[in-house]
């Protein structure tokens, strides 16, 4: 478990990671929290020629929440979102999501834009953020692109990121306030990789009606998945439990899931609806309570 | 002089500031000099195939790089490893021709550092034909089935078959046979340290110096020293002070120790090799997983009469020593704690494409309770008699002991029904049944298992020839075996201090601390009076072929070696004082440091005693000077097996009544264990912190075999858990809370009346917390028959039942 010989670059602002990233491109890798990377490279999964370490690029470092947007930089360990005030106030789902990633130890280095670049199936973070209306803001000598989650994970281990691309930050448009979140994951231990999780926002308007709902799960769906057509349905009035879960049972008849060795196909879907399930009535149940408050 | 007093405590361990401070001393702390060559494996990627090719230099061409090896170049200076079953396929610890496992070492690569080495691996161009690989063991020993060793014609590579008492009387009186067909998986330690060799060639003598973290048994040694075609006693082995955890995985590193010594010799120079994580799960050892049917001849009121037991082991790829010996815990305490007379036992064990199998903590002890715990709770589920009466019913009595089992096991002590209901109080106090039946209110899948298991230890080198026959063990020739011994070395230095030796290969189990509590004890003085040097250096240390850290022996056999020394080095004393103060010996006491003469005021100080006695020779009678005393100890009781396979297999029995509660999530089907009690005979107790530590380890042990580890394999023999993510050792997060307890049921027959306590848990728990998994699962009538129990195993039983 010894990394393949490989040239290393530290770089301290953003112009000198961009210029980096053009002239290596492909042949080269960023090192962030170096949670995935580093064991990728010592088990030779990887063994890029050119290791990018961008810890030092201190600006891309933040939380930043104004008005109804919330801009996270790509360098954001995943301890600082768990820690953050703002983010607990205005957007609780991704506070969830974050504590069921790993241990502490791991969330200290962690970050925001390695988790999403890796997107690793199971991952929370790239889960609550498909679940929110969340856009990617990439940089490349090129320029600047933004994209949507959705345009931006593909798959799982799959990104549109280009070879001198790279994330920059994350911009999420907050949940109206008293909104309820609920983020609901399975896995055998305590900081695992989810098995099955589901993210829901849910809110209401003057009249105490749904009005803004955000599904979402994934674990065994390759990129995580957002649920709009269940999401459509159950706004409105509130649903009763038989409404609830046929809506459920169609929109996890509807996504692809993957089985595999541990977790065959159909058992990653019943436990994917048992967590959505929980999640959804959580989520309702605690908007109502906001509501009523 | 027998001393009558409590062994004094101390607050943590003496150990513990060198190892908190990170000043233990491991394998890979070693000094190593310039010339030293570090070495990488290349390993199988294939479960099955055959090599093609090696072509080793584009490897050589790697910067850094200075030799590689094959198992063609390693054959000129090492032999294969002797089995314990004559004529099982040859085992070299390299791959020969074909590979048989992934993971399997096929070349070795020496260079300047690891980095190196591992460029070199990476390099190494292998080419492979692959064939079809078999892993489950059944599939294996099908007629049909590929063969792992082509010229040895089978892949069931060694069986035998067990009978004590009259089974068929019983079995054809018997009201009801109940019977059950069982999976035990297969898994492993995890150690936070994995294995290290540093090994040196020394022409001059034809010898080698092996550094090593081996924890013993050193009968392995001449397995070891007939693989490099030396006497025992030219490998010199070195264990360093600090092993970071063993488990009986330890053991098996042995093999990777004649290869590093092979190498060394072969290239002229040293050769250091630190396992890595990922070459620990695909090739150190693993626990022996096993198919088996067991099933009992039961009488109207739930006792049992026999039993027969069917097992199929899966050895994986070889049968290396120790092996087949995990098998024979399942025969020579078949029947645990309870009066079961007779008993009829088919064993083999089957090769596989999988990693080769070994000690791991309880050594075939899981397998067999598992066994025979699941038959209890079956044969409960069938007669309707409670699951603890069932067991009380069956229990042996306390008045009976010591209790002669019919494999000639000689249960040397125990009081079941007593320990049993002192675990018991602590499932009422606690508040057990309540905590269930609240929970279970409110829509939660919640059980409560039990498992009252009976834990051998200082096991007599003797049982592991039942592997042979009989007829094999009469033949002119043969050496029989039995036993298991220890020495311990004491001396008394000049300023009073008293210092003693051991040699127990330690893993952090605190074995200082306890020979400190043992000698001061003795001398009336403090822990921290008594400084313990526990080191192996075979030039130096004496030791036997018994030595080493397994099989619970350290308080019995160490702790008895200790306990002897001290009391003759006592003995000593007073004969020395006896001169100097001018009273008999038999008026002396010894304590708090000081030397008195019974109902006077006439003393001196156990430093003027050493003073005298080292400094003022002269003036001392000849006979009376030995302030150095070196005892060996062995248990008693131990004999080799018998004409009809009867051996008293270990020195001492201890008894473990345990509970646990697991929580089963109703949609996700997530198993937790929520609390544990365990309430164990350990005999006396010479350090109780010691012993809960031990007791908590094993839990989380158990815990691991019942719900998360699991060393898996497809169909192809590629290994389904071969890093962390996959292969899941239990957290603190997972761990239960514990209420852990000890009995004292004394040994007679130990020196301490200690009973060994190493293994406890990390043998039982599967079975009890598949029992409370069970009962978690009541209302699908669920009976978990395979572990570990995993969410898809328990969804799959719920939608069967509804
Ligand atoms: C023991 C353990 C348990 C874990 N458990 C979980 C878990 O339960 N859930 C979970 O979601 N994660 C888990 N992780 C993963 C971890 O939390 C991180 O999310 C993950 O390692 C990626 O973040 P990183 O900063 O460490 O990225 P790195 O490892 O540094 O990089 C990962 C990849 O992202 C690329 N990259 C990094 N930053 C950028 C950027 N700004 N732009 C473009 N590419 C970039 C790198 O080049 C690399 O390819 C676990 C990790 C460990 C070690």
């Amino acid at each position: 478990m010894k990394p393949a010989p490989f040239k290393y670059i530290e770089v301290a602002d953003e112009e000198a990671l961009t210029s980096a990233l053009a002239d290596y491109g492909d042949d080269a890798r960023l090192l962030a929290g170096g949670q995935s990377l580093v064991p990728m490279m010592n088990f030779r999964v990887v063994s890029p020629e050119v290791v990018i370490d961008l810890n030092r690029v201190g600006a891309l470092s933040y939380i930043d929440c104004r008005d109804d947007v919330c801009r996270i930089g790509a360098l954001t360990r995943h301890a600082m979102i768990e820690d953050s005030d703002p983010l607990s106030r205005r957007c609780a789902l991704l506070g969830q999501a974050v504590r069921n990633v790993a241990h502490r130890a791991v969330r200290n280095r962690g970050t925001t834009g390695g988790t999403l670049a890796l997107a690793y199936p199971g991952a929370e973070i790239p889960l609550a953020l498909m679940t929110l209306d969340t856009d990617i803001i990439l940089r490349s000598k090129r320029g600047e692109r933004r994209l949507g989650m959705k345009d931006f994970v593909l798959g799982a281990l799959d990104t549109s990121l280009s070879g001198d691309e790279y994330i920059r930050q994350v911009e999420i448009r907050m949940p109206p306030p008293g909104s309820a979140a609920s983020f609901v994951e399975t896995s055998r231990r305590h900081g695992d990789f989810a098995i099955a999780a589901a993210a829901v926002v849910a809110a209401r308007d003057d009249h105490g009606r749904l009005d803004y709902l955000r599904a979402g799960v994934a674990g065994g769906t390759g990129a995580p998945v957002r649920l709009t057509a269940l999401e459509e349905a159950l706004s409105g009035d509130d649903p009763d439990d038989g409404r609830m879960a046929d809506s459920v049972h169609e929109a996890i008849a509807a996504i692809e899931v993957f089985g595999d060795h541990h977790y065959p196909e159909d058992f990653r879907r019943h436990v994917l609806k048992g967590v959505l399930q929980r999640a959804l009535k959580d989520a309702i149940v605690g908007s109502e309570r906001r509501h009523v408050r | 002089m027998q001393i009558d007093r409590p062994f004094p405590q101390i607050e943590g361990r003496l150990e513990d500031a060198r190892l908190l401070f990170g000043r233990g001393r491991y394998i890979d702390d070693l000094p190593v000099g310039p010339s030293t060559l570090h070495a990488a494996f290349t390993r199988s990627p294939y479960g099955h195939a055959t090599i093609a090719g090696i072509n080793k230099d584009a490897a050589l061409a790697v910067d850094g790089v200075v030799a590689v090896y094959t198992a063609a170049d390693l054959g000129a200076v090492l032999d294969p490893f002797p089995s314990i079953v004559r004529g099982a396929p040859e085992y070299r610890g390299i791959a020969t021709g074909k590979v048989r496992y992934v993971g399997e070492p096929v070349a070795v690569v020496l260079a300047r550092d690891r980095y190196a080495a591992e460029d070199g691996v990476s390099a190494l161009d292998i080419a492979y034909e692959a064939l079809p690989a078999v892993v489950d063991v059944d599939a294996a020993a099908a007629e049909t089935a590929p063969l792992l060793h082509d010229d040895f014609g089978t892949n069931v590579v060694w069986r035998n078959r067990y009978r004590y008492g009259d089974p068929e009387t019983a079995f054809r009186e018997a009201d009801r046979i109940v019977g059950i067909d069982l999976k035990f998986p297969k898994y492993n330690s995890t150690p936070l340290e994995t294995y290290g060799v540093i090994a040196e060639y020394l022409p001059e003598t034809d010898g080698y110096v092996i550094h090593g973290n081996f924890q013993g048994p050193f009968s392995l040694m001449p397995v070891l020293a007939r693989a490099l075609r030396v006497p025992d006693s030219r490998i010199r082995m070195v264990v360093p002070q600090d092993i970071g955890g063993s488990f009986g995985i330890k053991a098996m590193i042995y093999p990777y120790m004649g290869l590093i010594a092979a190498c060394a010799r072969l290239a002229e120079r040293p050769v250091k090799w630190i396992e890595d994580r990922a070459e620990h799960l695909l090739g150190s050892a693993s626990g022996t997983d096993r198919n088996s049917h067991i099933e009992a001849a039961v009488s109207r009121d739930g006792l049992v009469r026999a039993i027969r037991m069917n097992i199929r082991e899966n050895v994986g790829a070889y049968l290396r020593a120790p092996e087949p010996s995990c098998v024979m815990r399942s025969l020579t305490t078949f029947s645990g704690p309870y009066r079961i007379e007779s008993g009829e036992i088919e064993a083999a064990c089957v090769l596989t494409n999988t990693l080769p199998t070994g000690l791991n903590r309880g050594y075939g002890g899981q397998q067999y309770m598992f066994s025979l715990e699941r038959l209890m709770d079956a044969i409960a589920r069938e007669t309707g008699i409670d699951r603890i009466e069932v067991r009380r019913r069956n229990f042996l009595k306390a008045a009976e002991f010591p209790y002669r089992t019919t494999t000639g096991s000689y249960y040397d002590s125990g009081d079941y029904h007593g320990c049993l209901e002192r675990a018991l109080d602590y499932l009422r106090n606690e508040g057990w049944e309540r905590m269930r039946e609240e929970l279970r209110a409110s829509g939660r899948l919640v059980g409560i298992g039990v498992a009252t298991c009976v834990h051998s230890a200082a096991s007599n080198i003797g049982y592991v020839t039942l592997a042979l026959s009989p007829e094999e063990r009469a033949k002119r020739g043969y050496n029989a075996k039995s036993g298991t011994n220890d020495f311990a070395h004491i001396a008394l230095d000049a300023s009073g201090r008293l210092r003693v030796q051991i040699g127990t290969a330690g893993a952090g189990q605190g074995h200082a601390t306890a020979v400190a509590q043992i000698v001061a004890r003795e001398f009336g003085l403090g822990v921290r009076d008594i400084d313990v040097i526990d080191r192996i250096d075979t030039e130096t240390t004496p030791w036997t072929i018994t030595t080493g850290t397994y099989a619970s022996r350290f308080s019995v056999v160490v702790g008895g070696a200790v306990q002897r020394a001290a009391a003759r080095l006592a003995d000593h004393l007073r004969i020395i004082a006896s001169s100097l103060l001018d009273a008999p010996p038999d008026q002396i006491d010894i304590e708090e440091g000081m030397i008195r003469v019974r109902n006077s005021n006439s003393s001196l100080s156990l430093r003027q005693l050493a003073g005298a006695a080292q400094w003022n020779r002269g003036d001392l009678p000849d006979d009376v000077v030995q302030l150095h005393v070196s005892e060996s100890y062995g248990a008693p009781n131990l004999r080799s097996p018998d004409s009809e396979n009867r051996v008293n297999a270990a020195a001492t029995y201890g008894f473990m009544a345990d509970f646990a509660m697991v929580e089963i999530d109703p949609v996700t089907f997530v198993p937790r264990v929520l609390k544990y009690i365990a309430v164990h005979d350990v005999g006396t107790a010479i350090n109780p912190q010691l012993i809960r530590g031990q007791i908590a380890g094993g839990i989380v042990h158990g815990l691991g075999g019942a719900l998360y580890e699991h060393l898996d394999y497809d169909e192809s023999g590629q290994m389904m858990s071969a890093s962390f993510m996959d292969y899941l050792c239990p957290t603190a997060s997972e761990a239960p809370q514990m209420s852990i307890d000890h009995f004292d049921a004394k040994s007679p027959f130990t020196v301490l009346g200690v009973k060994g306590c190493g293994e406890n848990s990390a043998m039982s728990a599967p079975a009890a917390i598949a029992s409370a998994v069970d009962d978690a699962l009541s209302e699908f009538n669920g009976s978990i028959a395979e572990l570990p129990v995993t969410p898809p195993a328990i969804w799959r039983q719920v939608a069967g039942a509804s």
